[in-house]
């Protein structure tokens, strides 16, 4: 016997199960929610007010693939670009946020910047981005540029260190210069830059934190846990959806994302610089290059059936 | 039957046989593939619904019509050509390589009494002959036709 609409247990599974539709995008959930909803009330036992286990898991993991698949529109290389530009756009202001208290202008300026950035609202994005940027750098060399800024500026919460006391000017310069370049870019196949998801500013804590301590205080170059976990856990995500959906969107923003990184510890590690770099630090590298190298072979694999 | 092909997944197989007697809502599929399928297969209604968009997407199977059944919208799934021809592709498939294995395996033979019948025509399991019929009446071709 199948559970039907109108007894009052059913009505503790269909709410159930429409908490489990959440899984879906919106647009989906508003086009087809109902007749998933009526297919599984049909399917599942009348005296039931828990979801069966595998219905639980069917919900959720359809629901995931349908998100990633509903991300794969449009232009890859625009949309691919944009990821990466947000990544580094989010790490930007990660980095000025525990010094939001000493530099509130700025810290306000770099948060409408990412703001700009994740709506596609390209050319508000690039000026903001340049004016944050020409600040940032002048804050790492040492230098005063629109307003008086008492070097070095100490932090008010989130980490010990001060601002940019582990970076060169020039690698606060590429940070803030491929983001402008990612934004004036062009597709070639034209197209909207799309706005991102709100959860990016989730990210911010992530990257500002310079806890739990996992490399020694004395270096100066540190990685924290909490950075290390949520770039880690991006990138596997960024595989998983290139695995879903044989798109490569996902592999240029994570190469983008890299590459900054890449560049800017390069550059850090020259010998007029000073800093070496540690086994934890290449061990960390190897897996972020391993991890984009997933996201960019995983959708070239071999296809297992006609309709795969 | 294998749990998956090299052709075409096995549940998406389902799918397109359930339809191939005609349009379909959701839940008449689910339970149809399981009937077919001596319910070995039983896909929950998200991997199903999951099928059933992909399948649609790559042009094998359209929505027929819609219809609104206690208010809620019900979509009726039809195999396409492209589908049909695909499905019954994938059938032809199968029997080939079920008949080569019938073919080559002197245990199935025997088992199906076919060993000596076919030893004695200088046609074994083996032979180059014109084949044998099998139980059923399915003609199984000789390896020189295979």
């Amino acid at each position: 016997m199948t559970a039907t609409l109108e007894s009052p247990v059913t009505s503790v599974l269909e709410r159930r199960y429409r908490k489990l539709l959440l899984a879906y995008p919106r647009p989906y959930r508003q086009a087809h929610g109902d007749e998933l909803l009526d297919v599984l009330m049909e399917s599942t036992d009348a005296d039931r007010t828990i979801p069966p286990p595998r219905e639980v898991a069917g919900l959720v993991a359809g629901g995931i693939r349908t998100r990633v698949i509903h991300l794969a529109g449009g232009s890859v290389w625009r949309d691919g670009l944009h990821l990466g530009v947000t990544a580094v756009a989010v790490a930007n202001l990660a980095a000025l946020v525990p010094y939001a208290a000493a530099i509130p202008l700025w810290t306000a300026l770099s948060a409408l910047s990412v703001l700009a950035v994740l709506r596609g609202w390209v050319w508000v994005a690039i000026p903001l981005t340049v004016a944050v940027g020409v600040k940032a750098v002048a804050v790492a060399g040492g230098w005063q540029v629109a307003e008086l800024t008492q070097v070095p500026v100490y932090p008010g919460l989130l980490t010990g260190r001060a601002l940019f006391s582990d970076s060169a000017p020039v690698t606060v310069t590429v940070a803030y210069g491929l983001v402008v370049v990612g934004l004036l870019a062009p597709a070639p196949r034209g197209g909207v830059t799309r706005a991102r998801s709100w959860w990016w500013w989730a990210a911010i804590p992530f990257l500002a934190w310079d806890g739990p301590a996992w490399m020694i205080e004395e270096h100066n170059l540190p990685i924290s846990l909490s950075r290390m976990g949520l770039e880690l856990a991006l990138m596997a995500a960024a595989a998983v959806a290139g695995y879903l959906t044989r798109d490569l969107r996902w592999a240029l923003g994570c190469a983008f994302y890299l590459a900054v990184t890449v560049v800017g510890v390069t550059l850090l590690t020259l010998p007029e610089n000073g800093v070496i770099l540690s086994s934890q630090h290449l061990a960390y590298g190897a897996l972020l290059a391993l991890l984009t190298a997933a996201t960019a072979l995983l959708p070239l694999r071999q296809r297992r059936h006609a309709l795969d | 039957m294998p749990r998956g092909t090299s052709e075409v997944s096995e549940p998406m197989f389902f799918v397109l046989t359930a339809l191939l007697n005609g349009p379909l809502h959701g839940h008449a599929i689910s339970k149809l593939i399981q009937e077919l399928s001596n319910g070995r297969v039983r896909p929950s209604v998200g991997t199903l619904y999951g099928i059933l968009e992909r399948l649609h997407e790559r042009g094998v199977i359209a929505v027929d019509r819609e219809e609104t059944v206690n208010g809620r919208n019900r979509r009726y799934f039809r195999i396409t050509d492209e589908g049909q021809a695909l499905v019954e592709a994938e059938a032809r498939r199968m029997q080939d390589a079920a008949a080569l294995v019938l073919r080559l395996s002197p245990g199935q033979a025997q088992a199906w009494g076919l060993w000596g019948q076919a030893s004695r025509a200088g046609k074994g399991p083996l032979g180059t002959g014109p084949g044998w019929r099998a139980p059923g009446g399915a003609l199984v071709p000789g390896i020189a036709r295979g």
